[in-house]
């Protein structure tokens, strides 16, 4: 569009009714060069070619001239103009007199010449993906990531237009230069960037209905992290983001807009290119709580851009899939110009940021278990994070290929990752292989095609439970030298010793996967396009664990495991677009169908008592086996209607209905509706032409309303009443499942209604964007309790009720922006309240959170749930005669619980300044959460006086400072352990600087120092308030035990582009 | 018009792919699927013993803790609640959960089998046999529902209204099924085919059914029919609950599996162990050792207590027991002293559980000799899951309020389960203590 608007090329074709008579007749006194274009077009038919703008500086002529030709009559009309002309094909093209030629030139051609440049913005650096087209010829191409271009063979005079997005244009005249560097400008204008998720259509943001946040590759290139989802943390406003361990493949927990289902899963779909993939965590191997997400996968380098859409108002026509939002990732694709080679390369090394406090003192306790005993005597202390912690490498290499001509463009990547983890002995290797291709079959067809092959491989020492390096950290009494004697590694606890763990315990995972897709784009006839897109996602992951013979842990005798899990996605997704336009109004019509399918199976089997030196389960004997086998899909359809008028008002409306094959018929068919509208108020006349339009240049408000729905919440046979197979001695039986079945059971709905401000202010340097929201979720399912006198313990019912309010606010400005020196800053706030009703149960406690975590009516999911102190009326803690604190009793003397701490955040925040001085860019993001619960369980094992001492509390009790046994006392006051767990964390800190040489043939390089998870202000005991022992459970949220921490890590990054 | 046709083809595609929504559950059959066949009723069947061998004996560590046989080495509150007892023990503890629940669904796995073994195919023989099997554990979920609970449920329902009855009408109907399952088999013994395709001979059918109906005339004081089902007990044949790898002792998994939850107190939980009685040997090992949570000595366990070790039904020691006990209690003095002495001066036990004692030498009063019985209860029936009953019915001292770690008993009775309460109206009041 920009270029069009730029110059006025005009075109004036003319059937004409003269036929092709070549004489001319003339008469025309001072008249403009057009008018006598015009004339002579009538009279001749001859068309004329000429941009307006060069006829601006041409003199009035006077001719009179009668049955004249053709030629004969121009050369008079551009005699002493600045002009010349030929005529070919009855048209004749007018030009500028090339300005250098000289009068012995006159007779010679134009010569063409081979122009090279280099686009650079303010920073100096490259601009990738710049049009630069000839002027007034349909000559272009693109510039690269180095932001060089080429153009062979044009016009020495030419000018040269500009433009890209995210620059201003401009033209540029050659005047014979063939060596060019060309000074954009970046203009700050997110909102100009153009959506698709949610939409099926490409709209700009300025137009959309509901808020979604973009983020493009700069966003996340220096966040110093691994996986895509953790490179999300603090960019996107009420996005909860949070990496569950500091394990080198560690799980990453998204949550948009709080938890919205209690048994389901709330991370939100994600897609690849229009494909839907799988973002599972399997736990092959019980490697409590740090289980792999599946997007691990997923190589940051090779995305391009990423949307995130966030309720249903905005993901309706994803239907049964929506509820938890939408994230699209969108990966490079090669841009024309020639081909371009990347290459990056990082070291990075990892580090615990802090260490936990532990017991210090020399003493011990004689009788630890009898607090009347005061006696001591000497002891040597140890603190085992020296042991099992230490600083680790990671290195990040990095290749990518690309290219494009106007057919066909490519796009080839291969990279290696290997990430050392902070716990000895653990590490995370990924190999990924991509390609993506883009070919214009026909003027009316395009294909493009996928392939992503991954391998990620993972020695994982396991970090908690009977076999854990952290949990045997955590209950290991520290007066006892922890190093093997002749080989033998003493016990510590009940558990295993963490160095014999890191050293001999062999725990892996390998996943080979593939994602590949297909899709086609078809202009039907003009105004209909037709587009089918089908993926597959299908890996296998293969875990192992192996505890040898004679050992610390619990199976004393070996223990080894193997599991194989696979999963296969496919998906075909076909859509018709129908837009028309009129003088005011803009329609578009999307009609879509949708069919996914997925499958997977898993086999496991776990064994004991191992033949010597064996590492599988073959010597041992069998305890336990799995082999499970699921299939599900879903079909769905969807319309979708939208209007707009005049730029100034639009209104979309969509229905999306579907069928998840997990329910029974009568409830399959699900209808989910949408609407949305949004007001330009800054694009009406009345402020266009006020003083509003200079306060204010962009306002736009909008809302929006929409319904999705969640079938993560039930598993694909949990409709029926099932009898599970058993096993007893040699005979094969079935024993009905704990759960009810319940054919009546359809998806969680979710109805989300949300208005959103968007403004642009000073001189649009600060561009704002709030928006409000109420989610509600009806018929939650909720494996709600049953009476035991049924013969069963649950059943699954949508009777559950969850809502989940907030605000968002985010803003960008651009403070300051002059050759030398640049400072943007990017802020956001957001705020959610979840809140849970109608669960017809006292309270469910979650699985896996140490019937802490519950969900009660009234309050938010995942809540915790416990014992608390007895307090006097002005709140002190109540006392025994000892000293020893007591719990709070009901008035039958009954010891009571109550709702103690809640995981959810309050308020989650982040700021991101930008700097550059010259060349050198600064970067560095905070972002942090307010009114957050953490459950410190760590404390409560270490601080428990009688069993392993080894917490800092302990010191106190043997100087007498606490009495005795206060710890035991504490022990089982949970209220004790809830720790406010917000934070403000120096997420991301970077530095780059590029380096480029004069020689054009020499690479540009970029170098960057960055820093991530360096600073964490909070108020917490433990290592890190992030962290959860459940992994990414969806409500179990928060837990402090025996878990990784997260690392701090500092990177070096070379980037090299030729 | 090429397009027009690839368009028409993927419509076509997408319609046909949602044609197959109804995906069979390869993992497990459905309910209707499994009590419509006679293979299904094997398998229930099958399963019946299995789950009540397993799931059904998470009982034993409650019945240990509540009544000092055992002690809790872990800080799990389910087991710390059952040691402290009294008021600690909540509606929500999940070994009460756990003990309701497992015998409810016993209970109704076994009337799956009562109703439907009309329904299919099966000879007389087996029919017989079936029904027989399923009222004999029916008969020992029902009781140990009485166990722990004052009230409790005969008959399951989904619709969550099952009716209760107090806990000796609940004896009282697991005696009713126990003799009718004496009569059937009188009719017609096991089948071969049943025994071939479920029982295994693991257990006597009928044998089983007249120890527990000794045992249940005992508690509702029916003391002449408790020695007549006593007495037709082939002391000389082993019922038992067998185990292997896939379906481990359930103590010894509590005991000894991943983190230990309990271990078994000092002296079998008692102020003292009579002098030479073998068999401390045969169940504890000497362990200098105390509790981790509540400090209270503890030794090691052994007995039946291995990982693939069968754990028995009844033990011979129990009918014998049952028998001294009616006798004493229908003042027969002399024959409860001959059938106490039987149990002292065992030597031959089949399940090797021998005391080797001398015989009774106390007075020859009724509370004397039911003193040495109970005595001789809680050491030959160490961990067998009748403590808590033996407790009461042998009027020993009922828990204090707040009672301490060595009161006899922590509990008399528990609270019914928190779900229970919640979703049945019918739920009586929770007993005090």
């Amino acid at each position: 569009m920009k270029i069009t608007t730029v110059f006025l090329l005009t075109v004036a074709l003319q059937a004409s009714a003269n036929g092709f008579g070549q004489k001319i007749t003339l008469f025309m006194k001072n008249a403009p060069l057009e008018q006598v274009f015009k004339e002579i077009q009538k009279q001749s038919g001859y068309a004329f070619v000429y941009f307006n703008e060069d006829l601006t500086l041409t003199k009035k002529v006077d001719i009179n001239v009668q049955s004249l030709g053709l030629t004969e009559v121009l050369e008079r009309c551009i005699k002493d103009q600045p002009l010349t002309f030929t005529v070919t094909d009855k048209i004749v093209v007018i030009r500028k007199k090339p300005t250098e030629v000289t009068a012995l030139a006159v007779e010679i051609a134009p010569l063409p010449v081979d122009v090279r440049g280099r686009v650079i913005n303010e920073k100096n650096e490259p601009v990738e993906g710049v049009t630069i087209a000839v002027k007034g010829t349909a000559r272009a191409t693109a510039t690269d990531v180095n932001g060089t271009f080429e153009l062979k063979g044009i016009e020495e005079g030419a000018t040269l237009m500009i433009s890209n997005v995210n620059i201003e244009s401009q033209e540029i005249k050659l005047n014979g230069k063939a060596e060019l560097t060309i000074n954009v400008k970046t203009v700050v204008r997110s909102l100009d960037e153009v959506v698709v998720t949610g939409t099926a259509m490409a709209v700009s943001k300025r137009k959309l209905g509901n808020a979604v946040t973009v983020l493009k590759s700069d966003d996340f290139s220096v966040s110093g992290s691994t996986s895509i989802d953790a490179a999300l943390a603090g960019k996107v406003a009420g996005a909860q983001v949070m990496q569950n361990s500091g394990d080198a493949g560690a799980g990453i927990s998204i949550r948009l807009r709080g938890v919205s289902t209690i048994f389901g899963n709330s991370d939100p779909l994600i897609m690849i290119d229009g494909v839907i993939i799988n973002n599972e965590s399997p736990t092959i191997i019980d490697q409590q709580g740090t289980a792999q997400n599946r997007l691990v996968d997923i190589n940051p380098n090779d995305i391009e851009r990423i949307e995130v859409v966030k309720g249903a108002a905005a993901a309706a026509i994803y239907g049964s899939r929506a509820n938890n939002g939408v994230v699209q990732i969108f990966t490079k694709k090669g841009k024309k110009g020639r081909t371009t080679i990347q290459f990056q390369t990082g070291l990075r090394t990892n580090f615990l940021r802090k260490k936990i406090e532990v017991n210090r003192y020399p003493e011990t306790w004689v009788e630890p278990n009898n607090n009347a005993n005061k006696n001591k005597m000497p002891a040597t202390r140890y603190d085992l994070q020296e042991d099992i912690f230490k600083p680790s490498v990671t290195t990040d290499n990095y290749l990518s290929l690309s290219g494009a001509n106007d057919q066909t463009s490519y796009f080839l990547s291969g990279s290696y990752l290997k990430n050392k983890g902070i716990l000895k002995a653990s590490d995370f290797q990924r190999i990924t292989l991509n390609a993506r291709f883009t070919q214009n079959v026909t003027p009316w067809a395009k294909l493009e095609y996928g392939l992503n092959y991954i391998n990620s491989k993972s020695n994982d020492i396991p970090s908690s439970r009977g076999f854990g390096a952290v949990s045997g950290f955590v209950f290991a009494n520290n007066a006892i030298n922890p190093a093997p004697s002749f080989g033998v590694y003493p016990k510590l606890s009940t558990l295993s010793n963490p160095l014999e763990v890191i050293d001999r315990f062999k725990f892996g995972q390998e996943t080979n996967r593939f994602i590949g897709n297909v899709q086609g784009k078809f202009k039907v006839t003009p105004g209909i396009d037709f587009t089918i897109i089908t993926g597959v996602d299908n890996y296998t992951q293969r875990g192992s664990g192996y505890i040898p013979v004679s050992n610390t842990s619990n199976t004393p005798n070996g223990y080894a495991l193997t599991g194989t899990y696979t999963s296969l996605q496919f998906n075909n997704d076909v859509l018709i677009n129908y837009s028309k336009k009129t003088n005011s109004f803009n329609y578009v019509t999307t009609a879509g169908g949708t069919y996914q399918y997925s499958r997977n199976s898993i086999f496991r089997i776990e064994a004991d008592n191992l033949s010597l030196l064996s590492q599988s389960t073959e010597g041992g004997r069998i305890t336990s086996r799995t082999d499970k086998r699921t299939e599900r899909d879903i079909t769905g359809y969807f319309l979708q209607q939208f209007v707009e008028y005049k730029d100034l008002v639009n209104i979309t409306i969509a229905g999306r209905t579907d069928a998840s094959s997990v329910f029974s018929k009568d409830n399959r068919w699900q209808f989910y509706p949408k609407v949305n509208t949004a007001i330009l108020l800054s694009n009406f006349e009345f402020w266009k032409n006020g003083n509003l339009a200079n306060a204010i240049p962009y306002l736009k408000i909008r809302a929006a309303y929409g319904q999705s729905g969640n079938v993560t919440g039930i598993g694909a046979y949990d409709r029926y009443t099932i009898y599970n197979p058993v096993n007893y001695n040699g005979l094969g039986g079935l024993a009905p499942a704990t759960q009810l079945g319940n054919t009546t059971v359809k998806p969680e709905r979710q109805i989300e209604k949300e208005i959103g401000i968007e403004a642009e202010l000073f001189n649009r340097k600060l561009s704002v964007e709030v928006n409000l929201y109420h989610k509600k979720l009806k018929d939650l399912l909720v494996e709600r309790s049953m009476a035991g006198s049924s013969g069963f313990a649950s059943r699954f019912e949508n009777i559950g009720e969850m809502t989940n309010k907030g605000w968002e606010l985010s803003a960008r400005y651009n403070v300051l922006n002059s050759k030398t020196f640049q400072w943007d800053v990017t802020g956001n706030v957001s705020y959610n309240k979840n809140k849970v009703d109608n669960i017809q149960s006292t309270r469910i406690v979650l699985a896996g959170g140490f019937d802490v975590a519950v969900v009660q009516n009234s309050y938010a999911a995942g809540a915790y749930y416990g014992t608390y102190y007895a307090r006097d009326e002005k709140g002190n803690i109540v006392t025994d005669n000892n000293g020893m604190p007591q719990r709070a009793v009901d008035a039958n003397g009954v010891i009571d619980k109550k709702i103690i701490g809640d995981p959810n955040p309050e308020y989650i925040y982040s700021l991101i300044n930008e700097f550059r001085i010259h060349r050198l860019k600064i970067r560095f993001q905070f972002d942090g959460v307010q009114g957050m619960d953490v459950f410190n369980y760590n404390r409560r094992i270490m601080n428990q006086s009688n069993l392993y001492a080894n917490g800092p509390q302990i010191e106190k009790e043997l100087k007498g400072e606490l009495p005795k046994g206060y710890g035991t006392a504490q022990f089982n006051i949970f209220e004790e352990f809830i720790e406010d767990g917000s934070y403000l964390k120096l997420r991301e800190l970077s530095v780059s600087h590029p380096i480029t040489f004069k020689n054009r043939k020499w690479p540009t390089l970029n170098l960057s120092l960055i820093g991530r998870n360096l600073v964490s202000i909070d108020n917490y005991s433990g290592w890190d308030p992030e962290i959860n022992y459940a992994g990414q459970s969806n409500a179990v949220r928060n837990f402090d035990f025996t878990t990784i921490p997260v690392p701090a890590s500092v990177e070096l990054k070379i980037a090299v582009n030729f | 018009m090429k397009i027009r046709k690839y368009l028409l083809h993927i419509v076509l595609l997408l319609c046909l792919a949602s044609c197959t929504k109804d995906y069979t559950n390869p993992n497990a059959p459905t309910e209707e699927e499994s009590v419509s066949s006679r293979q299904g009723l094997f398998a229930i069947a099958i399963g019946v013993k299995q789950y009540y061998a397993t799931f059904g004996f998470s009982s034993l560590v409650a019945n240990g803790l509540v009544t000092r046989e055992l002690a809790a080495t872990n800080t799990f509150t389910g087991l710390l609640e059952l040691e402290e007892g009294g008021g600690a023990l909540t509606p929500e503890n999940s070994y009460v959960n756990g003990i309701w629940n497992a015998m409810n669904k016993t209970s109704y796995m076994c009337n799956q089998l009562l109703d439907n073994a009309e329904k299919v195919d099966l000879s007389p023989e087996t029919r017989n046999s079936m029904k027989a099997y399923a009222q004999l554990y029916k008969a020992m979920a029902l009781g140990q529902m009485a166990e722990f609970f004052t009230n409790g449920i005969i008959t399951q329902s989904k619709e969550n209204n099952a009716a209760f009855f107090n806990r000796d009408s609940v004896l009282k109907a697991a005696i009713a099924l126990l003799e009718n399952a004496d009569a059937l088999l009188a009719q017609t013994p096991i089948s071969q085919e049943f025994n071939n395709a479920v029982i295994k001979s693991e257990l006597d059918v009928k044998n089983c059914a007249n120890a527990f109906l000794s045992r249940y005339y005992l508690l509702t004081a029916q003391y002449a029919k408790a020695i007549t089902a006593g007495l037709k007990v082939n002391l000389t044949v082993k019922s038992q609950f067998v185990y292997d790898a896939q379906n481990t002792n359930p103590i010894y998994t509590a005991v000894y599996v991943g983190v230990q939850n309990v271990a078994p107190r000092d002296n079998f939980g008692l102020p003292a162990v009579q002098t030479g009685d073998k068999r401390r040997e045969f169940y504890l090992e000497p362990l200098a050792a105390n509790s981790t949570v509540n400090n209270i000595p503890i030794e090691k366990l052994k007995g039946f207590f291995d990982a693939n070790k069968a754990v028995p039904v009844y033990l011979p020691g129990e009918v014998m027991l049952n028998l001294a006990e009616a006798y004493a209690r229908s003042s027969q003095l002399n024959s409860a002293v001959q059938y106490l002495d039987m149990v002292r001066t065992k030597t031959n036990d089949i399940f090797g559980v021998n005391a080797t004692l001398p015989p009774y030498t106390g007075a020859a009063t009724q509370p004397a000799i039911l003193e040495d019985i109970y005595y001789n209860r809680c050491v030959e029936l160490f961990l067998q899951g009748l403590r808590l009953e033996d407790s009461r019915r042998f009027g020993r001292p009922a828990p204090p309020n707040t009672p301490d770690f060595y009161s006899e008993r922590s509990r008399n009775y528990f609270p019914f389960p928190a779900s229970e309460r919640l979703n049945n109206k019918n739920t009586p009041g929770d007993p005090a203590i």
